[in-house]
């Protein structure tokens, strides 16, 4: 049987967390993402195959989340060599959820509200700069 | 079928030709009764998914550039789509279809083709003249420049003289600026973008505010798209846009067209019958509907349908141990080198490319990169790569070639038009370009100091551009069309977009169709005079 702490498992397998490159440190998925989608994620039917081979690797639900961290991992890969497409899409959807996450944002530094109506800021730029770029003359292929 | 009262002339599609040509006519031909059929609606930017939190993952879905995608994910309401087969493409077409046609998600990279670009039969023995050069088209393209409002820097050495951008450039930033050095290292031609966005605010189109996403719509207005630049000014002098409205035949008799078939948003049919039926569909539509028509194709080296280019593009991505800007700014327009234009054979090809330096991803755009990665390694590279990378793309020289097409199926789709799908697939001489500029951006990237590099030849999302399906010249057994648009085997139909591009350049078409569409217009205006 599926249920939360299966999905969590799964989730904070394929995305653990903790500190990352350039100062990220970032939550693992099982803990960020809510109770409702997390359900929803894991009953994907696209994902389905890779969810049952998962399920029949470590001998159910139960057990895969009483596996040590490794051998979740190797349930994991052996789901993803024999149902690539579907074991992708849980990766792709799992994504979704958690890079748009406010606090998955913050973390890498990014403002978590939508791009608009505030825009960003973006630093000119002096135009002297391309005045040597023009200096060198014209480098279009005159054909007259 | 209930028969219309007979007009003057029918344009099918409002996107970059269609909007252009409508205003165009009617300029210059007071009194004349146009409408323009379109088989979107207006769009509200209030809509656009820039204001939501899940705008990210909308880009994958209802908001993708590609139309089988948003069909997939149940729609779009403010794109009516039809079905693309793409199968045999290794790229995948980008489209919007509604009143703005592709301008509404494009990413408003706004320069012109060369000179050389209208002569390459004969100067570098490939593909086939233009029928006009750039000094015919230069003022069509000061014309189009005008509607659009566009922002850039006079004096690029890479063209003629006389480039006066209305509006100054768009802002670099850091990841800008650090492209610029490194061209500027190399001793290599750079300059900022001539970008259709506004930099400075005009009438009722704000400034851009760098928000990043152009390709899912702009909500500030700042981006030219022909639904708030054209559009109103035509509707303004009486041309008629008729929208949820699906052509689905232009009808035929002796030699000349009569009119249209057309389908309501109820999927009622009428019959407008015109004395001029002008095409503005895009490279896939414009021929979806030739061809549905019967107009050709007349034997397996019909050009109708025929010689689809599609802009191959690559991307070589930096890595980079101090931060920059690069998701921030309109996505297209950063800068741009030409260095590699023009031909030079000691390359090994014929023709040239330019490098790009495009806005970088979202973060989820750039995790899903890594995709099939999973685990703590994964999450590494993504917090290595975003807000730490400079993306350079590639993007070459398009020539027509027969096996690259558009073709119908017997099978009609449910918006009463045949199925339809496309074919393509780049020529060695391409493969050998590519390879070549991503070298180059290659060495501008580790010149910037990248310290790792990833490269991507061919992404499949990067069908943006839809070319040639329709192409222009003086003889009818290798063009479709005459120099001024009007179809040879059918002379009162004219094609005024993507499609009657000869061959493609190495730049973005949006200018270019634009320019071909006013030109035409004025042409047409004459006849009527
Ligand atoms: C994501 C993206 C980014 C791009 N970025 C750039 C860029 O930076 N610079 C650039 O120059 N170009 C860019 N382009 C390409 C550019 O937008 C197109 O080349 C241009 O808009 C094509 O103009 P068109 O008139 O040929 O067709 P479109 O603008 O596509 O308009 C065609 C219209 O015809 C309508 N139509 C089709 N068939 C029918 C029918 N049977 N009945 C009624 N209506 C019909 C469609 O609904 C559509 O509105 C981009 C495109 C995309 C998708
Ligand atoms: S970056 Fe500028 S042009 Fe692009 S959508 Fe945002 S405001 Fe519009």
């Amino acid at each position: 049987m599926m249920n939360r702490s299966f999905a969590a498992t799964v989730a904070s397998t394929l995305l653990p967390g903790g500190e990352l490159a350039n100062g990220v440190d970032v939550p693992c998925a099982g803990r960020l993402i809510d109770e409702a989608t997390m359900s929803q994620w894991i009953a994907h039917d696209d994902a389905k195959a890779a969810v049952e081979a998962i399920l029949d690797e470590a001998g159910g639900a139960r057990a895969f989340v009483e596996l040590p961290a490794a051998r979740r991992a190797d349930a994991l890969r052996v789901a993803e060599a024999g149902h690539g497409s579907a074991f992708d899409k849980l990766v792709t959807e799992l994504f979704k959820l958690y890079y748009e996450h406010p606090t998955v944002l913050a973390a890498f530094r990014w403002r978590s509200a939508p791009p608009q109506p505030e825009g960003h800021d973006l630093k000119g730029f002096n135009e002297s700069r391309f005045e040597r770029v023009a200096a060198r003359g014209p480098i279009w292929r005159n054909i007259v | 079928m209930q028969t219309k009262k007979a007009i003057d002339v029918a344009i099918i599609g409002s996107g970059m030709g269609g909007a252009a040509f409508a205003w165009q006519l009617l300029r210059k031909t007071a009194g004349l009764k146009i409408i323009c059929f379109e088989r979107g609606g207006w769009v509200d930017p209030s809509q656009f998914p820039t204001t939501d939190f899940d705008w990210q993952s909308s880009a994958l879905a209802a908001w993708s550039a590609n139309p089988n995608t948003r069909l997939a994910s149940g729609g779009n309401v403010y794109s009516a789509d039809y079905a693309v087969e793409d199968k045999g493409s290794q790229l995948k077409p980008l489209m919007w279809n509604a009143v703005g046609g592709s301008t509404i998600n494009w990413s408003a990279h706004f320069p012109r083709l060369h000179p050389s670009d209208f002569m390459v039969r004969s100067l570098d023995g490939v593909g086939v003249d233009w029928p006009i050069t750039y000094e015919e088209l230069e003022p069509w393209y000061e014309s189009n420049n005008r509607m659009m409002g566009v922002a850039g820097l006079a004096g690029d050495p890479a063209y003629p003289p006389g480039l006066m951008p209305e509006f100054p450039p768009v802002a670099l930033g850091s990841m800008g600026v650090r492209a610029a050095q490194a061209f500027e290292a190399l001793g290599w031609h750079h300059w900022p973008v001539s970008a259709a966005v506004l930099t400075r605010s005009r009438e009722d189109r704000q400034a851009c505010n760098h928000c990043g996403p152009c390709s899912q719509g702009c909500s500030t207005r700042a981006k030219a798209s022909t639904d708030i630049t054209y559009w109103p000014h035509a509707i303004e002098l009486g041309v008629e846009l008729r929208t949820h409205s699906v052509v689905t035949q232009i009808e035929t008799a002796a030699g000349r067209a009569t009119g249209v078939v057309y389908r309501d948003k109820k999927g009622c049919e009428y019959r407008q019958p015109a004395d001029v039926v002008v095409l503005a569909g895009n490279g896939i539509g414009t021929a979806r509907l030739l061809l549905g028509s019967g107009i050709g194709p007349n034997s397996n080296q019909d050009p109708l349908g025929a010689n689809l280019m599609m802009h191959p593009v690559a991307y070589v991505r930096g890595f980079f141990r101090e931060a920059l800007d690069g998701p921030v700014g309109p996505v297209g327009c950063c800068l741009y080198s030409h260095e590699f234009y023009e031909t030079d054979k000691a390359r090994g090809f014929v023709r040239g490319l330019q490098l790009q330096i495009t806005r970088e991803n979202s973060l989820l755009l750039q995790a899903l990169r890594t995709v099939p990665a999973w685990g703590k390694e994964a999450q590494i590279m993504v917090s290595e790569e975003f807000r730490h990378s400079m993306v350079v793309m590639v993007m070459t020289e398009d020539l027509p070639e027969l096996h690259n097409r558009v073709s119908i199926s017997r099978d009609v789709a449910c918006d009463g038009l045949p199925e339809v799908s496309i074919d393509y697939r780049p020529a060695a001489n391409t493969d050998a370009m590519l390879l070549f500029g991503m070298d180059r951006a290659e060495e501008l990237l580790r010149k910037a100091g990248a310290y790792r590099i990833v490269r991507q030849p061919y992404p499949p999302m990067t069908g943006w551009h839809l070319l040639g399906t329709a192409a222009m010249g003086t003889d009818p057994e290798t063009s479709v069309v005459d120099p001024l648009g009007r179809c040879h085997r059918i002379p009162n139909i004219v094609v005024c977009d993507g499609s009657v591009f000869p061959t493609a350049g190495a730049v973005n078409p949006a200018s270019t169709i634009g320019a071909l569409a006013l030109r035409f217009a004025d042409r047409l205006a004459r006849d009527f005079q």
